[in-house]
Formats: structure tokens, C-alpha cells, sequence
């Protein structure tokens, strides 16, 4: 039994770590078993060898000032700001050549700081007369009077403070500037096993004459008969116990993916790769449109090009592109490029399944939904995702108009985002007409923008032989799911973070 | 999606309308020209412009201009005169190939505030990168009238056989010099590089006045607060799309109160040109017929004729009725119009959206989903049933995590050709490394870890469509102090039993675990891996427990 095999600072590190009702910082539990640290070290690992206790080490990060981020407070602050100042004496305009003599900077921190200053649209940037012209646009007056997030987290690292983990994006830029580090030191918290649990209870049972553990061997010999049951201390701590979850962003899709079911929505094809054909040109967007440029959306280096469906189709979608096809519209008027067509591409947005599904044949009246997994090139962030899931879908019939792509979107709004009010605003996309944005009133969130719709061009719709229309409609689902599971950081929806994955509770 | 900066109280002089300062009645206002509030400090707006096809929308006086039917002031087509000039333009065919056409027109008269010449820059800019797509549709020049000497010749020239001072420099440079030091010539070089001539912009003096799309003449070229008389060009591919830009320059310029003066462009005769000459600029109108059926079809309204004539003149358009059909003439710079259903959208947004009553489509139809959902609820109960936590991972990720650190040769790997960054150029083809790399964040958190993840991977295929394979696949770990194999097929087994799968295991290397201790599993079509990931893997992710784990497909 333990007590034959257990030292005798095993066995007091193993009665205290019973008696705790949490875990316990290692040099807390020293502090308060009257224990040297040195044998609190050594018996828990001796401990957790033989599986008693569970040593769970912690690396815990805290933010220092570098030397550089030292001079740059000294000098009143972070050199965009010092700039935006520099610019008040000049009534907000001036010459790169005034502002970095102002700064005391060399051409690299000044450019820098320009860079920054640039994006946070603090100023813009012209050229006149060989000179680079600075002008404040009136954007920089909040971080003047103090509310600039870097500052803000600069200063308090300054004074030691702990940053919030909202705030650990700015304190990751700041360290990329050089002006703060991050140390690590190592904490270990012991609690207590299962096993560990039974060993210390039989530790401190052996010379009682009550019974703790009421087992078989108690049963066979009666002895229940003549010894009293130790009675519950209800203080006494339990081992955790990491229950088996679903992912809780998961969770919420599915849930969205069974309220499609149910409403009737049949699920299309949803590939990670596309043609730019279903991207785009299926869905009469023009090939030298902005949004086909290469900044805008991803492509593929390998493989390149993909197959394009029979030629009929392409060939009804080459005319609708020059000439308006077999709809009486003018088209846009340019040689349309099968080559660019057959460019592959990871999936831009939802629509691209619409696009596939229209020109594989659909079910007149037909509902149709994807929860797609779609790409956009952009640097992850808190609040930037390269990939994510978007809700799209459309409704073919006969007789629907505008008005019932309202009444659809209302009831999405209602019954997905829970909005009290809902505002329709117009929008433009290259394959609806009338496009329309969704606004919708959230109980917590205030006004939100839900997605975009519209009704699918008959540019689209004739030259597929389709005859009806069909109302359409992209819902950005992300931020609700944000906002179901309480995250400010949007990489969280793909968490890799197991503690938290573990805390989340059920029921979103 | 085009942004412009204005300041609302020149806004509200040029729409003569009260224009609220604040948000949300701004958002409501701006929702009429499809603009969206981007940022708004006192009387200084930017918005952004959902309509990348509507050019005549880039600036403070477009924005008026339809306001002023919108709210009412004004209604119809706009109305604008032009004054007959007597200047003249050639274009040589030695062009043609380059850049074949140029409109112009001369704004006369003109007193210009610094502000204004800010959004006449602004909406020159704006037009040159979205309806002219990066200025390679058409580019727009502005002048300085007074400094040129008419008449005016646009011709074609070798790369090197012009010298002239670009707009910024004071050193003449050859128009090759220019796309290789000058930043505007280094940006739009593509567009001319490829020719044999370039074009070239000059007048009766000899003087260079511009090489179109590029540069403006340092001497010519630069239009200040002071200058009297603007010199509008614009050239393209197309004439149509040139007129239009030039409409648009025109108009703006006539709203602060300039004279328009035309001139008569002459075209070298090639069948490459519709006549010998034109007149520009012409405010011209475009015709198209609204059925009215057709309109209560799309809109689901229905409006009497009457009103649906209103709300054309409240859309800048005018209709006159003839039968069920209504004849709409509008504006030539509303190329966005392809379609009768571009002017119901017109009249739904003059009738305002949020009046539309809604209606809700009721149709009895069955709602089906993809057969992979169903295996995949059951794998997740199972795995969630043992007690293991599911993640979800990124499908975007780097070769350096798929194949390097795994000990792989690279092969299969769905690549982007244009990736932002590194650690995300390509898809992945497994779920191991990214199974590995959670784990190696996570070295804080209790142990031992049991996790899962039900993902899709992809990869090169030529037998597939696209050259691409997907797969659906699971992929459950282990992790603490020691763990070994028989835990890790305890798990599987489990699974493949809750999921009838019969499962055939043979002993096979895979570079990414130890040899000799890793198996291929194979249960009807689904393949997969398990085994006990090599120490020196560990080592690259950064692992510092041992890591069992099984990767298998449940689907395509």
C-alpha cells in the first residue's frame, strides 16, 4: 500500500495536495504545508511519476519595455503620434522634408512612421513638385487626446501592468517594432489524481476506525456491521474531468446547417476549388471587373486550370458576357477569354456553388443553400480571416419578385441573428439586380451588417435556359458565431487554444 | 469598391438640400447613391461606393447631382449645354494599335477653390482606377489650356524618339526613360510597354503636352487654383466608354460653373474608326424599352404607369408611355445599364427600399443535405462518446508544415499562386502536421490530451476533376508522459466498431513515425495511417510529450 512506498515528505505533500480544493501554485502549497521548496520540487515529481498527483506547468508571458521602447516614451510617445503632433504647428499639411526634421528622424523611422500614420487613415499622401505632402485628414484627433490603442498598451506595459488578451494583437505589433518583449517564466500548479486520491484518503484512513471506502472486501468480512461510516466532508476537492465536445464553431454551423433542412433547402456541392468560370464568369462578372484582380482573390499555382463544362453552356455564357446572350440586354461588350476562365482558384464566395448548381440544373420551384468554406487573401488577424464559412443560397420559382427576397431576408434576420429591426439598404453585385444589403438590429450587437442578396441577373438565368427567377443571398455567419461564443478575437472560431476549447460550455 | 473624400457643406451647397451631419440620418442619405459611411469627422466624409459602374458617382457633384432628383430639387435627365468651338484634334493612325481613341472638351472660365481642384483630382483618379479599370480602359488628362497652342495632334511615337519633362520633373526624359524612373510611368508601364509606339499627346507649338495613359508635361500639364481655362482628355479602347469619362469630367467641371467647349476630333481613315470625325463632348442620351408586366414581375409591385414615370424622373430618367411599354431614355454616362431590370432597380431605390412591403415565398419543397454529414455525425459522436475534445483547423497552411517537417518529399500539394504569406500558400493534403502544431501550442494545458479533428484535406489528382482530390478525414491524438500504441488502436477500434467498419491493418513505414512502429489501415474504399510520430518530428514542431495518433478517411 502507498504508505510503505511513499517518503515521508511524499506523503505530507500528498495529504496537503489532497486537502486543497484547486490547484495550487507549487510554492503556495510549500508555503502553507510548512514544506521546504526544494522537497515540495522533489516530491512532486516523484509524486506525479508514480501518477498521485498532476504537475500542470503554466509558461506565463509578461511584456517588458526594450530599451528602444524606453527612448521612444522618453521622446513623448510613438513616432506616428509625435508626427500627427508635428503636423499641429503646420495647420495639418506638410512636407515630408518639415515633418521628418520635426521628428528628429532618420528617412527609415520616418518612412515607417508615415506607413503606419497612412493606414490608420490619419493622413494622405500626395505629390506635388517632386515633395511628398502630408495631410492630416482629422482622423488622428482621438489618438492625440489619448485613445490610441499602441500608446495606450505601451504605457502600461511601461508601468508593469498585465495586458488583456483583446489587447494582444497591439502588444504583437508593438513587438515586431522592436519596442517591447515578452519573457517567459514557468509556473507548476499541483492537484491532485484519482489514483492520488484514493492513496492519500487510505493514507489518512488507515489508523481510523471508520469506514472511508466502502469496497468488497468490507462487504465479504461484515465489518460494515460494527465500524461507522465516515460521514462526507462536503469541502473535500474532486479531480476535473475533461468531458468529450463537439468544436463549438462546428456546433453552430450544424445548427444553422439543420434550420436550412428543415425550411426546406436542399445542400449544394461545395468544392474547395473552382473554375473561375463558376466564380465568376457564370456569374456575368465582367473579366476585367476590379474584384478579378489578383489582390482580391486568390490563385492557384498548381494546378493552374481546371475543365470547363460542354460547350453549349460555355458557349451561352461567352454571348452573355459580349452581347447580352439570350437575354435582351447589351451585355458588356468585350471578347470574352475562355483561358481566364479556366484559371483555378480556392472558392471566393458561396455563390460560385449557386453558380455550379444553376448550371448543372435545378428544380423549378427549388430552395438551395451551402455553408461554404471560402478564401480571400488577406495578413490573420483578430479580426481578419484568409478562410471562413459564408451562408449562401437562392430560391427559384415563377413568381418571386423583390419583394419576397425581402420577406426571405427578413425572416433569415429574425429567425438566424435574432435582429428586432432590420433595415434593407441598396448594394451592388455584378450578377444581381436589384442588389440590396441586409442591416439587421441585434439585441447586443446593435446594427450589423448580415450579408448581401438580390435577385440573379437574366443575363444569368436565360442564357442557363433557366426560366423563372431566382432570388439569392450571401450571409456572413462569422460574426454571429463571434457573438454565440463570446470571443472578440475572430481566430477563435478556429481556437487553438485547448484550455479554452475545454471551458466552453454546451448550448450554443 | 471605389472611396472618396467630400466635405458635406460643400455637399449640401452643390445639392441645394440641408444634408444631416450626423450618423445614422448621413447612412440613410448616402444609401440613395449605394454609399456606405466609412469615417466622418465633423464636415469631412469618406465614403465608399458600392458601384464600381457608375463613374458619374465618384465626386461631390455626381453625388449631388443625383441627389437633387432623389430628394426632389431637381428631376429628369440632367441638363447640360455645350458651347460650339472651333478647336480641332487629329489622331494619326500611327496610334491605333496603342491606344486608338481621345475625346476632349474644353471647360471654360473657371474659378476653382483648392478644395475643388481636389475632388476634379480625386474624380480624375477614381475614374482612371475603377470604370477604367487601373486606367488601362480609359485614362483621364486634365490641362492647363492657356499654356497650349491648338491645333492639337495625338499620335503614336518609338520609345525613345521623344524627349519631354513629366509632370514633377524639370529634366526632359524619352518616353522609355519615363516608364523606367518616373513612379507613374514605373506603375502603368504594362500598359504601353508591349507597343511598338507609344502614344503621344502634342500641340501646333511642337510642344509635348502628355503621353497618355502615363504622364502629363511638366509645362502643360499641371492644373493649379489659378488656372482659367481646363483642357479635358480622355483616351481608351473604346469610344464609347472614352465619351463617357469625358461626360463625367465635363459635367462636374460645368456644376462649379464652367462653360463646356466642344472640338472636333478627326479620325485617321482606317476601318478601325466609325467616321472621319466626331464633335466632343456630346451629353447624349441612350434609349430602352420597360414592359411594364416585366416590371411588376421583378419587383412584385405594381405601380400605375403614372408613378412609374415619376419614379424614372426621380432616377434621373424620363419615360413616356406608349401602351404596356414605357420608352426610358437616360443618360449616356449610365453605362451600367444593360438590362430593363437596371432601371427597376432605379425605380425601387427612388421608391426607397425599407416602403416595400414584404412577402414571404411559400413553397412545399424537401429539404436534403450532402450524404457525407451523416458519417460525420457519427464519427463525432463516437469520438466525442470517448471522451475527446474535436478542433477545427485552417485548410490554408505552408509546405514547410505539410512535407518538411514531416520527413515528406514534396508532392500532391495544392498550391496558391499568389499567397499573402508563407505560413499560408498552400492547402493541406493531411491532417497530422496541423494536428501536431495545435498540440505543440497547447503544451500548457492539462495533459493527457485527447483531441480529434473531422476535416477535409485536398490534393493533386489528375484522374479528378480540376486535377484536384478531396477527402474528408479524421484524425484523433494522444499525448502525455508516455502513451503508446495500444491506447491510440483502442480509440480506433472503438470507432471503427460504433461505425460497423472492417478495418485491415498491415505494418508499413510512413516517414513521419517510427520505424517499425506504424501501420496502413484500410476499411472498404477509406484509407489511413497510425502510429507513434518519430522523436525527431516531435523535435521540429517543438513537442516535448509523445504523440500517438491515427489519420482516416471516412468520405470523399
Amino acid at each position: 500500500m502507498p504508505e510503505t512506498t511513499l517518503s515521508d515528505i511524499e506523503k505530507s505533500l500528498l495529504r496537503h495536495v489532497y486537502t486543497q480544493r484547486t490547484e495550487q501554485l507549487l510554492e503556495t502549497a510549500a508555503h502553507e504545508s510548512k514544506m521546504n521548496v526544494d522537497s515540495v520540487r522533489r516530491a512532486s515529481a516523484w509524486l506525479e511519476e508514480k501518477d498521485l498527483i498532476s504537475v500542470r506547468e503554466e509558461r506565463k508571458t509578461k511584456w517588458h519595455l526594450t530599451l528602444l521602447g524606453k527612448s521612444e516614451l522618453e521622446k513623448g510617445g510613438l513616432i506616428e503620434l509625435r508626427l500627427l503632433r508635428a503636423l499641429q504647428p503646420l495647420k495639418g499639411a506638410g512636407t515630408l522634408a518639415d515633418v521628418s526634421k520635426a521628428l528628429a528622424a532618420d528617412a527609415s523611422e520616418s518612412n515607417a512612421a508615415l506607413g503606419i500614420a497612412k493606414r490608420n487613415a490619419w493622413i494622405t499622401l500626395s505629390k506635388k513638385e517632386n515633395q511628398v505632402l502630408l495631410q492630416e485628414t482629422g482622423l488622428g484627433e482621438n489618438a492625440l487626446k489619448g485613445v490610441y490603442a499602441p500608446q495606450q498598451a505601451l504605457e502600461r506595459v511601461a508601468r508593469q501592468e498585465d495586458l488583456s488578451s483583446s489587447e494582444e494583437g497591439t502588444a504583437n505589433d508593438l513587438s515586431k517594432r522592436g519596442l517591447i518583449e515578452k519573457i517567459e517564466t514557468t509556473q507548476r500548479f499541483l492537484s491532485i489524481t484519482t489514483t492520488g486520491f484514493k492513496a492519500a484518503e487510505q493514507l489518512t484512513n488507515s489508523n481510523q476506525k471508520e469506514i472511508n471506502v466502502l469496497d468488497a472486501q468490507t462487504l465479504k468480512t461484515r465489518a460494515w456491521k460494527n465500524t461507522p461510516f465516515k460521514k462526507y466532508n462536503l469541502a473535500d476537492p474532486v479531480p476535473t474531468l475533461f468531458a468529450g465536445k463537439r468544436q463549438p464553431y462546428i456546433q453552430f454551423l450544424e445548427h444553422i446547417h439543420q434550420y436550412l433542412l428543415v425550411k426546406g433547402f436542399k445542400e449544394m456541392k461545395d468544392p474547395l476549388v473552382t473554375t473561375e468560370f463558376y466564380n465568376f464568369d457564370v456569374l456575368f462578372q465582367p473579366q476585367n471587373h476590379p474584384a478579378r484582380q489578383w489582390t482580391d482573390t486568390y490563385q492557384l499555382k498548381e494546378p493552374a486550370t481546371g475543365k470547363l463544362p460542354g460547350r453549349k453552356i460555355v458557349q451561352a455564357i461567352k454571348n452573355a458576357h459580349e452581347t447580352g446572350g439570350k437575354a435582351p440586354s447589351k451585355g458588356w461588350g468585350y471578347k470574352w477569354n475562355e483561358g481566364i476562365a479556366q484559371r483555378l482558384m480556392p472558392v471566393a464566395h458561396g455563390t460560385a456553388h449557386s453558380a455550379r448548381t444553376l448550371t448543372e440544373g435545378i428544380e423549378i420551384p427549388g430552395k438551395y443553400f451551402t455553408i461554404a468554406r471560402v478564401y480571400r487573401p488577406d495578413v490573420l488577424d483578430a479580426t481578419h480571416l484568409i478562410e471562413f464559412n459564408q451562408l449562401d443560397g437562392f430560391i427559384a420559382g415563377k413568381d418571386l419578385s423583390f419583394r419576397d427576397l425581402l420577406g426571405t431576408l427578413k425572416e433569415f434576420a429574425v429567425e438566424i441573428a435574432h435582429a428586432e429591426k432590420i433595415k434593407f439598404l441598396p448594394d451592388y453585385y455584378p450578377f444581381t439586380e436589384p442588389s440590396v444589403q441586409l442591416n439587421a438590429l441585434h439585441p447586443e450587437l446593435g446594427w450589423i451588417e448580415l450579408g448581401g442578396a438580390g435577385m440573379f441577373r437574366p443575363e444569368i438565368m436565360e442564357n442557363l435556359g433557366i426560366n423563372a427567377q431566382a432570388i439569392a443571398w450571401g450571409l456572413g455567419i462569422d460574426r454571429l458565431a463571434m457573438f454565440k461564443l463570446g470571443i472578440n478575437d475572430i481566430r477563435y472560431l478556429f481556437a487553438e487554444d485547448l484550455n479554452w476549447l475545454r471551458a466552453q460550455p454546451l448550448g450554443v | 469598391m471605389p472611396t472618396i473624400e467630400l466635405d458635406l457643406k460643400d455637399l449640401e451647397k452643390l445639392a441645394r438640400k440641408k444634408i444631416p451631419h450626423t450618423r445614422p440620418a448621413l447612412d440613410d442619405l448616402v444609401m440613395l447613391v449605394k454609399g456606405e459611411v466609412d469615417a466622418l469627422q465633423g464636415s469631412a466624409l469618406r465614403l465608399d461606393l458600392k458601384d464600381t459602374n457608375r463613374p458619374d458617382l465618384l465626386s461631390a457633384e455626381g453625388i449631388a447631382r443625383e441627389l437633387r432628383a432623389r430628394l426632389g430639387t431637381e428631376k429628369g435627365i440632367p441638363a447640360y449645354k455645350t458651347i460650339k468651338g472651333k478647336n480641332e484634334i487629329t489622331i494619326e493612325k500611327t496610334v491605333e494599335k496603342a491606344r486608338p481613341f481621345i475625346a476632349c472638351g474644353i471647360a471654360r472660365n473657371i474659378k476653382i477653390t483648392e478644395p475643388v481642384l481636389t475632388q476634379f483630382i480625386q474624380l480624375q483618379e477614381k475614374i482612371g482606377t475603377t470604370f477604367g479599370r487601373r486606367r488601362k480602359e480609359t485614362g483621364i488628362g486634365l490641362y492647363d489650356w492657356d499654356k497650349m497652342t491648338p491645333p492639337l495632334k495625338y499620335l503614336g511615337v518609338k520609345p525613345a524618339a521623344v524627349k519631354f519633362a513629366p509632370l514633377s520633373f524639370e529634366t526632359p526624359m524619352t518616353l522609355k526613360e519615363i516608364l523606367e524612373k518616373h513612379p507613374k510611368g514605373m506603375e502603368f508601364a504594362h500598359l504601353v510597354q508591349d507597343k511598338e509606339y507609344y502614344p503621344l499627346l502634342v500641340d501646333a507649338a511642337g510642344e509635348v503636352c502628355s503621353f497618355p495613359p502615363i504622364i502629363n508635361s511638366n509645362h502643360t500639364g499641371k492644373v493649379t487654383s489659378d488656372t482659367k481655362n481646363i483642357f479635358v482628355e480622355v483616351t481608351g479602347h473604346q469610344w464609347k466608354t472614352v465619351n463617357t469619362a469625358l461626360n463625367v469630367m465635363l459635367m462636374a467641371l460645368a456644376d462649379r460653373g464652367a462653360g463646356i467647349e466642344t472640338l472636333t476630333v478627326h479620325f485617321p481613315r482606317t476601318p478601325a474608326y466609325p467616321k472621319k470625325s466626331m464633335v466632343t463632348p456630346t451629353f447624349e442620351t441612350e434609349t430602352i424599352e420597360l414592359d411594364l408586366d416585366f416590371v411588376r414581375t421583378w419587383s412584385g409591385l405594381h405601380w400605375t404607369p403614372k408613378h412609374v414615370l415619376a419614379l424614372l424622373e426621380k432616377s434621373r430618367m424620363k419615360g413616356t408611355l406608349h401602351g404596356n411599354k414605357v420608352h426610358v431614355t437616360y443618360p449616356a454616362y449610365r453605362q451600367d445599364v444593360l438590362h430593363a431590370v437596371d432601371v427597376i432597380e432605379d425605380l425601387l431605390i427612388s421608391s426607397g427600399f425599407n416602403e416595400i412591403p414584404l412577402h414571404y415565398p411559400a413553397l412545399s419543397v424537401a429539404g436534403k443535405e450532402n450524404a457525407h454529414h451523416q458519417i460525420e455525425r457519427m464519427v463525432r459522436d463516437a469520438c466525442t462518446g470517448m471522451g475527446m475534445q474535436e478542433i477545427m483547423t485552417f485548410t490554408l497552411t505552408s509546405r514547410e508544415k505539410q512535407e518538411t517537417h514531416m520527413n515528406m518529399e514534396p508532392q500532391h500539394l495544392v498550391e496558391i499562386a499568389n499567397p499573402k504569406s508563407m505560413n499560408h500558400h498552400v492547402l493541406r493534403a493531411r491532417l497530422i502536421p496541423e494536428m501536431l502544431a495545435f498540440l505543440a501550442q497547447n503544451k500548457n494545458a492539462a495533459y493527457p490530451q485527447r483531441v480529434f479533428e473531422i476535416g477535409r484535406t485536398i490534393e493533386l489528382n489528375a484522374a479528378y476533376e480540376n486535377g484536384v482530390r478531396e477527402h474528408k478525414k479524421v484524425c484523433l491524438a494522444l499525448t502525455k508522459d508516455a502513451c503508446n500504441y495500444t491506447e491510440i488502436k483502442t480509440h480506433f477500434e472503438t470507432l471503427a466498431k460504433l461505425l460497423q467498419w472492417n478495418v485491415h491493418y498491415h505494418a508499413h513505414d510512413t516517414p513521419y513515425f517510427i520505424p517499425g512502429r506504424s501501420v496502413e489501415l484500410r476499411a472498404g474504399n477509406c484509407e489511413g495511417v497510425m502510429g507513434e510520430i518519430h522523436p525527431r518530428i516531435l523535435e521540429k514542431f517543438g513537442l516535448e510529450k509523445p504523440v500517438v495518433l491515427v489519420e482516416m478517411e471516412v468520405g470523399e
